[in-house]
């Protein structure tokens, strides 16, 4: 018996396998039970999939100041009555960097003297 | 004269298109034309007849739910029995083994008219993928390359697992050995799926 003999007989025997009478009721009823498409319902998940992620981004980040918000109110409270500078505590930095800018503007101004003469 | 008049039953790729468009009617008239065909695939893969009819339920009902994506204009049955495949290799990797004694023999036995029992030998000796190529290619009728598409390989690997297929079947039903050995990456032989006695539903 060779390969061609045993091509022949594949394709004479027909051994059936049949299923149950009942499934394809079972399979109809299935059917009836399920949404036409996915697709269909992705119209509707996508969005609001999308309003959910937009959400979930959003509200954390309005929640954000809130904590700066007290940060800032408690030293105002206890330096208040003390002096003007406890307004900012970044006063007397500021202050000081204005100085040390304006001489050094002034020498700057001394080294050119063309510029001072004319200016002068 | 060649046309077909309005009481002739629509084609294949009618009742697809129609189903597409909405119409469970005509996929109603799909699943009595091929759910047969899909359950005798699925219990070449699973040898156990209520999985292979939850199977062909679950096929169905996928197949109707992705039917867009489908093109009308290929045969239907390699796109159903692809989607029956992925899903028996999905709840066989969920499901635990079952015992050999627990497995169904509920096959209405085959109607041999002459010849050797070949596809009982066949499906003793042959691995279960290389039996599933030869249940497509010579009982559902699919081409290698359709073969192919359901087993996810090419053609040419199709076309040796056949012939390999057709080879060990000879040497066994010749009887010079006293069995070939087992294909490469064969699994244990399973239960056989041919029913000893007929049974009522």
């Amino acid at each position: 018996m060779n390969e061609s003999d045993i091509d022949q007989l594949l394709r004479q025997e027909a051994p059936e396998i049949t299923p149950r009478p009942g499934l394809e009721l079972r399979i109809r009823t299935a059917l009836r039970q399920t949404p036409r498409s996915g697709s269909v319902i992705a119209w509707f998940a996508i969005p609001a999939t999308a309003v959910i992620a937009v959400l979930m981004v959003l509200v954390p980040w309005k929640k954000k100041p809130e904590p700066a918000e007290t940060v800032v109110s408690i030293p105002q409270a206890s330096i208040e009555e003390s002096t003007e500078l406890g307004l900012n505590p970044l006063g007397n930095e500021a202050k000081a960097l204005r100085k040390d800018a304006e001489r050094t503007g002034r020498f700057l101004i001394d080294c050119l003297p063309s510029l001072s003469v004319s200016e002068r | 004269m060649s046309g077909r008049s309005s009481s002739d039953p629509p084609t294949e790729a009618a009742l697809v298109r129609q189903s597409q468009g909405g119409s469970l009617e005509s996929f109603d008239r799909l699943v009595h034309l091929f759910h047969p065909r899909v359950f005798a695939f699925l219990l070449t893969l699973t040898r156990n007849r209520q999985d292979a009819e939850d199977l062909t339920q679950d096929t169905f009902v996928r197949a109707w739910r992705k039917l867009d994506r489908f093109d009308p204009s290929r045969p239907f049955l390699p796109w159903l029995l692809t989607i029956a495949r992925r899903l028996s290799i999905s709840m066989l990797r969920k499901k635990r083994p079952v015992p050999a004694l627990e497995l169904d023999t509920i096959i209405d036995p085959p109607n041999f008219s002459a010849g050797p029992d070949l596809w009982r030998t066949a499906e003793k000796h042959l691995s279960r993928d290389a039996f599933s190529a030869l249940w497509l290619h010579y009982r559902q009728g699919l081409t290698v390359s359709e073969v192919g598409g359901v087993l996810g390989k090419r053609a040419g690997a199709v076309k040796v697992m056949l012939h390999r297929s057709r080879k060990s079947l000879a040497e066994t039903l010749q009887g010079d050995t006293p069995g070939p050995p087992p294909l490469r990456s064969t699994p244990p032989p399973l239960p056989s799926i041919w029913n000893q006695t007929q049974t009522s539903p």
